[in-house]
């Protein structure tokens, strides 16, 4: 288990967050966050809809069952998470 | 009795030839005017306003009596006590915000009348420092008094002391462009941008909100500190022109534009969020957007081609965040209000809907739509909480936010010497660009939670971070009535 810093935007959103992500975490276990950190304001665009994630500047989301710890992320990397 | 116009051009000729030192180090270059302007140009320096010491003295007893009158006749109607908590955010932000600020511009000031060139230069500026004494002092005078009434008051003297972090932005801010620079940079970026461009707004505009909301105090403190701005702002504008005959118009371009450019993210969210949404409707005397056109877009760009300048590269980049940066930071600094040492107002019910949007179209379907979100929530009972810590610009210190809507965000980051800095924008990364081993070093608060400063590195450790895991913390200053209001207004709605 280990921790990594990064920076997550949500689709919709105005907020840049920082967040630690653990390198166990699946990709799914992320998007789900974004009915956590996006609160009250990004339940409406965000609850009950698949969520994706991708490297920000990339156009490919990773995997929903890829371990963070295989996605090569570094500290402070981007990460775009959006409903697909 | 001679008039003053007639010693007052001999009496301040202080250029005298040092005997003992030389005029290097009487001034030397990197404290006072490191663009090489000549003595003769300097020797040109023509103030728009003359004073004489006594008649400013005489002036300045008036207007203290007529101020301080006012505090004692004021203290007596009870008008903090009874007012609204909506005005309270208000007053608590800018005493917070302002009068330490002032406390830091006499250091500005006090380097101007030291190492100045230009003898007028000195001369105003030894009533400038005089000012910034009084309107520090006033300013931490009126809201001693209501720290009884409201612990947040005290914060007055304290938000600039801690690790809040507005508190840590404006620092950064007034470290960066009132104290730490030579007198001649100074002059133009402490008088002409900060102090010409924006504090006439801020003092003039929410004079007029104040005097509407009733708060006849305030009223007559910011007014009473404007008159004196008015005056030693002038400072700025012929040092500019000085610039310019000297051939060093590239060079004062930069200064003014990286000094307007950090000014103006600072009173975009002191400014904009008390005109936009604390102030109620009925006593808003325009929109933030208005007063920014009216004030600066149309008055400060005047001046500034009518001194041989151009309007700054960015000029369009302003004109966008007027749109929506103090929408931005506004929703930013309520979901986090606990760092805040006022209780902010959500502000956004049926009635201030319809304002935004009529002021600024397109509110409802961007912003509108964010605080619905947060409306469910509240009208269920539950207390959202942040679960993520925010992302702050290297340059501005403030949030790092995005206009909704559009996909996906840029991320700006600048690699100097091997290390990533994180811009909220643009011109805050060009401004880094200017100047790296200037700002290189500085610590942001994402870099102090990464670091294990901030304990937990959580929101609630944040809060403790900032010197607020206590009473003072904020929250909703109106016990979330607008959420109710709309639940209400809805309901008529639909019969």
């Amino acid at each position: 288990m280990a921790l990594t810093p990064v920076v997550v935007m949500i689709k919709g959103d105005f907020l840049y967050h920082l967040i630690a992500v653990d390198s166990e975490q699946t990709v799914a276990e992320v998007a789900a966050l974004a009915n956590v950190i996006g609160m009250g304001r990004m339940r409406p665009d965000c609850e009950g809809r698949t969520l994706a994630v991708r490297k920000h500047k990339t156009t490919e989301p990773f995997p929903p069952s890829m371990k963070i710890a295989d996605t090569g992320l570094q500290p402070m990397d981007g990460l775009d998470i959006y409903p697909v | 009795m001679l008039e003053r116009s007639e010693w007052y051009d001999i009496a301040r000729q202080t250029n005298w030839t040092p005997k003992f030192v030389t005029k290097e180090e009487l001034f030397p270059a990197e404290m006072s005017d490191p663009y090489d302007i000549p003595q003769e140009l300097w020797e040109t320096y023509d103030e728009p306003y003359k004073v004489s010491y006594s008649e400013y003295v005489s002036v300045q007893r008036e207007k203290d009596l007529g101020t301080y009158s006012v505090k004692a006749a004021v203290a007596r109607q009870n008008f903090v006590q009874k007012c609204d908590e909506r005005w309270r955010a208000i007053l608590k932000f800018h005493f917070g915000g302002v009068a330490l600020a002032e406390s830091i511009s006499q250091l500005g000031e006090a380097r101007l009348v030291r190492f100045g060139k230009g003898p007028g230069m000195r001369n105003m500026a030894t009533f400038g420092l005089l000012d910034e004494l009084r309107h520090g002092q006033i300013q931490l005078s009126f809201p001693h008094d209501w720290v009884q009434i409201d612990r947040q008051f005290a914060w007055t003297h304290k938000a600039l002391h801690t690790n809040e972090w507005g508190a840590i932005a404006l620092r950064h801010l007034l470290d960066d462009i009132f104290i730490s620079r030579d007198a001649t940079t100074t002059a133009v970026m402490l008088t002409f941008a900060f102090e010409t461009a924006f504090t006439n707004m801020q003092f003039l505009a929410l004079a007029a909100d104040a005097a509407k909301a009733g708060d006849v105090a305030f009223s007559s403190v910011i007014s009473s500190i404007q008159t004196d701005e008015a005056r030693h702002a002038q400072i700025g504008a012929p040092v500019l022109s000085l610039m310019v005959k000297a051939g060093k118009k590239k060079e004062a371009q930069k200064i003014l534009d990286i000094s307007f450019w950090r000014t103006w993210k600072m009173f975009s969210l002191l400014t904009g969020m008390a005109m936009d949404y604390y102030t109620p409707v009925a006593q808003r005397e325009g929109s933030f957007k208005e007063f920014m056109e009216e004030w600066i877009i149309n008055q400060f760009e005047r001046q500034v081609l009518d001194l041989g300048l151009e309007r700054p590269w960015y000029w369009d980049i302003l004109l966008d965040e007027i749109e929506f940066f103090h929408h931005a930071m506004h929703i930013g600094s309520w979901t986090f209000r606990k760092t805040l040492w006022w209780n902010p107002p959500g502000a956004t019910g049926p009635e201030e809907r319809a304002w935004l949007e009529e002021k600024y179209p397109g509110w409802g379907e961007t912003w509108g739509r964010l605080w619905e979100g947060y409306s469910r929530p509240i009208l269920e009972g539950k207390e959202d909480e942040p679960q993520s810590l925010l992302i702050v610009c290297t340059m501005c210190h403030l949030p790092m936010i995005h206009r909704p809507g559009t996909w996906p965000f840029p991320l700006r980051t600048y690699n100097y010497e091997g290390r990533d800095y994180l811009f909220c924008c643009e011109p805050c990364q060009w401004i880094f660009e200017q100047e790296p081993d200037r700002y290189k070093g500085y610590v942001t608060l994402n870099e102090r939670a990464l670091a294990g400063e901030i304990m937990p590195p959580t929101y609630e450790g944040a809060v403790k971070f900032m010197s607020l895991d206590n009473e003072d913390a904020g929250r909703d200053g109106t016990n979330y009535a607008w959420a109710f209001d709309n639940q209400a207004a809805k309901a008529r709605k639909a019969g």
